[in-house]
């Protein structure tokens, strides 16, 4: 294991009842989630990539629980003291009270009452995905940003004017412009206040969804300094989900694959992104546009339909895309298991160990079946 | 470049302003360019430089209290901003579509995906409801959404960012558009089903002759797709050329910054040099070249304003050190 966890996720499921009519006639159910394990150390960066539609935005929402989870769990040990959550931290018979191999005690999240999360909130925070609809449009982006601030008691008056103007100065953006409703602003400004909000409460722990995906090279250049700079003087850690996988490369040391709900590669971003071992990870980075219009390049096409989560294909999840699947790929489940050089992978052609045989340096204690993050 | 083809779309000086508090914003500040029948024509710059109001100000869509305040939009030859909203309206959705940045900001809440691909068959193609709706599912399937069928009545907060955005190519293309304004249309998806769209895109211009103004910070989709790029800064077309000309020569010091910020998946240890500085907000623009206060190689020309000037064939640079 590198760094002390931070947030330890196991086999976390998470369903969509999938209705029909107004009625609501349930027709078929979503696995969104379908046993997700990861593991985010202290200031690290952990990406999530994966198909559209793959899960990763209700992964990374299940895991602070703005949707409910059907089983697993998420258990978060804090880096820093905090008066508020010292109560379950030091109570051992406290229900949400948890502790990892080393004795460190911690926070089993999807336990917690709804007034506990509350207090725990400051810490994990997430920059949406569609950043038009998750800020307040009658609220000026001043009275977005010191919200937060006010709420949780971090400052007030003058101290929380300059806080804001410096927290739009750090995302690129005029101070002048704390004054203009969100809609004055262009998707790439919107964009950098939600990252600006979720910055605001100095979280431990952030979960960025595509935060760079409406920018301009130059400014996501910037945003991805911002980041790292965070990440390096305030150990801050990062779940970062991005199609961009070069963007993720850049700030990125660890990176999980997704595909159908499940984990199908995960290891250190510099031996996925060059030499990827599932087949659809190497799929995935065949299509990655080059920005070189001379170039014609070889692209891994997936034939057939993207598949349904509502009623994912037997054995492997990929088999009826997969160019190399095999007999045993319609039949049998691939597990995750561990690569020669430690990666994770779920493919029936590659070499791998089962999971949680061997008892492993400091691991946590769940380390089997569904998927498992970097190491 | 235009081999008899017809010019479809001539934007000419268009000028959209946003009366402020702080004073009048030049969003969008003589912006010109043309699109021909079957052509895409990439549409590049920093956030916030006026790429979006360029395109809701070809549908005549801006919000308020912004107003176009000068300049022509030709569409087949007719100046879109003389026409009545009523057939304004019959364009909408129908001639031109539109892939909205922002999915929020176009799809409806309260109604099914599938019945809003349905409504633009019903009203731009007249197709009978029955129809329309085994068609919509059709859309819904060209575009890679899974389970099309029972997706149909799916509600947009249930779908994730990329099915959003698929859905809402669906409905731009359902009207079969002659011109198509994709605003940033491949933001929320991965790579294997980017590909896959701009394969569509690629397809229908050259089955149907459908033009695209294609808006994205991706120069990598650029590259797949565009046949001339147009760059902007702060509300004005700083740079434009055929795309194959502009990867291999970029010559305004913006383009060039831009390029060198690229990331690389091949190289992640590569520095990145972000340009220093950002866009000043547009009630703040500085006089002469806008890209002034940014710029490496300013001199004191540059507090004159640069016009675009022809370097090399097709190749147009606003900038008065090249
Ligand atoms: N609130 C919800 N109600 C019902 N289904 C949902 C809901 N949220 C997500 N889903 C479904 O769960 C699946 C996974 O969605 P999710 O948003 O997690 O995907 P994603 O990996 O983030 O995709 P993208 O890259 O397109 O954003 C999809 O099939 C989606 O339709
Ligand atoms: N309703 C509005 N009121 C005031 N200013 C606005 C309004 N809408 C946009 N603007 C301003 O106009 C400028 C251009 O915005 P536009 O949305 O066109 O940028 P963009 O190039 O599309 O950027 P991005 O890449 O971030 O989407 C921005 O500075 C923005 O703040
Ligand atoms: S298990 Fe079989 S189908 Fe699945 S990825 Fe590996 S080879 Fe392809
Ligand atoms: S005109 Fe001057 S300031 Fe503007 S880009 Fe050219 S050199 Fe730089
Ligand atoms: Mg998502
Ligand atoms: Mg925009």
């Amino acid at each position: 294991m590198g760094a002390t966890s931070l947030l330890e996720v196991r086999d976390l499921r998470v369903c969509f009842p999938l209705r029909r009519g107004i009625l609501g006639r349930r027709v078929g159910l979503v696995r969104a989630v379908d046993g997700v394990s990861l593991d985010v150390g202290r200031g690290e960066a952990l990406g999530l990539v994966g198909e559209s539609g793959c899960g990763k935005t209700t992964t990374a929402r299940a895991m602070l629980r703005l949707v409910r989870p059907s089983a697993g769990s998420v258990r978060f040990f804090p880096a820093e003291p905090d008066p508020r959550l010292a109560g379950i931290l030091s109570e051992p018979s406290h229900p949400a009270h948890v502790r990892d191999g080393e004795g460190r005690s911690g926070i089993e999240v999807l336990r917690l009452r709804a007034r506990e999360m509350r207090a725990l909130r400051r810490h994990l925070q997430i920059v949406f995905q569609d950043p038009y609809g998750s800020l307040n449009p009658r609220m000026t982006v001043g009275a977005i940003l010191a919200e937060p601030l006010r709420v949780h008691g971090l400052s007030r008056g003058d101290a929380l004017r300059k806080e804001v103007d410096g927290l739009l100065g750090r995302v690129g953006l005029h101070p002048e412009m704390a004054s203009r409703y969100p809609h004055e602003f262009s998707g790439g400004q919107r964009q950098r206040i939600g990252i600006a909000r979720a910055l605001s409460l100095r979280p431990s722990f952030l979960v960025l969804d595509e935060p760079v995906s409406a920018l301009d090279v130059s400014v996501q250049a910037q945003i991805l300094a911002l980041l790292a700079d965070l990440q390096a003087r305030e150990g801050l850690a990062y779940l970062f989900i991005a199609h961009d996988l070069a963007v993720v490369s850049r700030l990125c040391r660890e990176v999980a694959v997704m595909y159908l709900g499940r984990i199908v590669e995960s290891g250190p971003a510099a031996r996925v992104f060059t030499d990827p071992l599932h087949p659809y990870t190497k799929a995935l980075l065949s299509a990655v546009p080059v920005p070189d219009p001379t170039r014609k390049r070889t692209r891994i096409l997936l034939p057939g339909e993207p598949p349904s989560p509502a009623n994912p294909p037997s054995g492997c999840h990929f088999h009826p895309r997969c160019p190399v699947a095999e007999a045993r790929c319609r039949v049998e489940d691939p597990f995750l298991g561990r690569a020669a050089d430690g990666r994770l992978v779920a493919c029936h052609l590659v070499d791998r160990k089962p999971l949680g045989v061997a008892p492993e340096s400091g691991a946590g204690s769940t380390r089997r079946g569904g998927g498992s993050g970097p190491p | 470049m235009s081999l008899g083809r017809a010019v479809l779309l001539r934007v000419q000086g268009l000028a959209t302003h946003f009366l402020t508090g702080e004073g009048v914003a030049p969003a969008v500040d003589g912006v010109s360019f043309d699109l021909d029948d079957g052509q895409v024509l990439g549409l590049v710059g920093e956030s916030g430089c006026g790429k979006s109001v360029t395109a809701l100000s070809i549908l005549r869509l801006v919000p308020s209290p912004g107003r176009i305040v000068g300049g022509k939009i030709l569409f087949r030859e007719r100046n879109l901003l003389d026409l009545p909203e009523e057939e304004m309206r019959r364009l909408r959705g129908g001639s031109i579509g539109m892939v909205f940045q922002e999915p929020a900001a176009c799809l409806n809440p309260v109604l099914t995906i599938g019945s809003q691909v349905a409504e633009v068959l019903e009203v731009h193609r007249r197709l009978p409801g029955r129809e329309a709706r085994r068609e919509a599912v059709e859309c819904l399937q060209r575009v890679g959404i899974p389970d099309p069928e029972m997706r149909y009545g799916e509600y947009a907060h249930r779908l994730s960012g990329g099915m959003k955005q698929r859905a809402m190519i669906a409905i731009a293309l359902a009207g079969k558009p002659s011109l198509l304004l994709a605003d940033e249309p491949t933001t929320a998806l991965d790579v294997t089903i980017q590909a896959q769209i701009l394969d569509l895109l690629r397809r229908l211009r050259e089955e149907t002759g459908m033009a695209i103004l294609l808006i994205t910070h991706n120069l990598g989709v650029v590259a797949e797709l565009a046949d001339s790029v147009a760059v902007l800064y702060a509300g004005k077309v700083v740079e434009r050329a055929p795309v194959a000309t502009l990867f291999a020569r970029p010559a305004h010091p913006y383009t060039v910054g831009l390029f060198r910020s690229l990331p690389d998946l091949q190289d992640p240890g590569k520095r990145f040099e972000p340009i220093p500085g950002s866009v000043p907000p547009p009630t703040r623009f500085p006089m002469g070249c806008r890209f002034r206060d940014r710029c490496p190689i300013a001199a004191e020309v540059c507090a004159e304003e640069p016009r675009l000037r022809e370097i090399e064939p097709g190749h147009l640079v606003a900038c008065h050190k090249v």
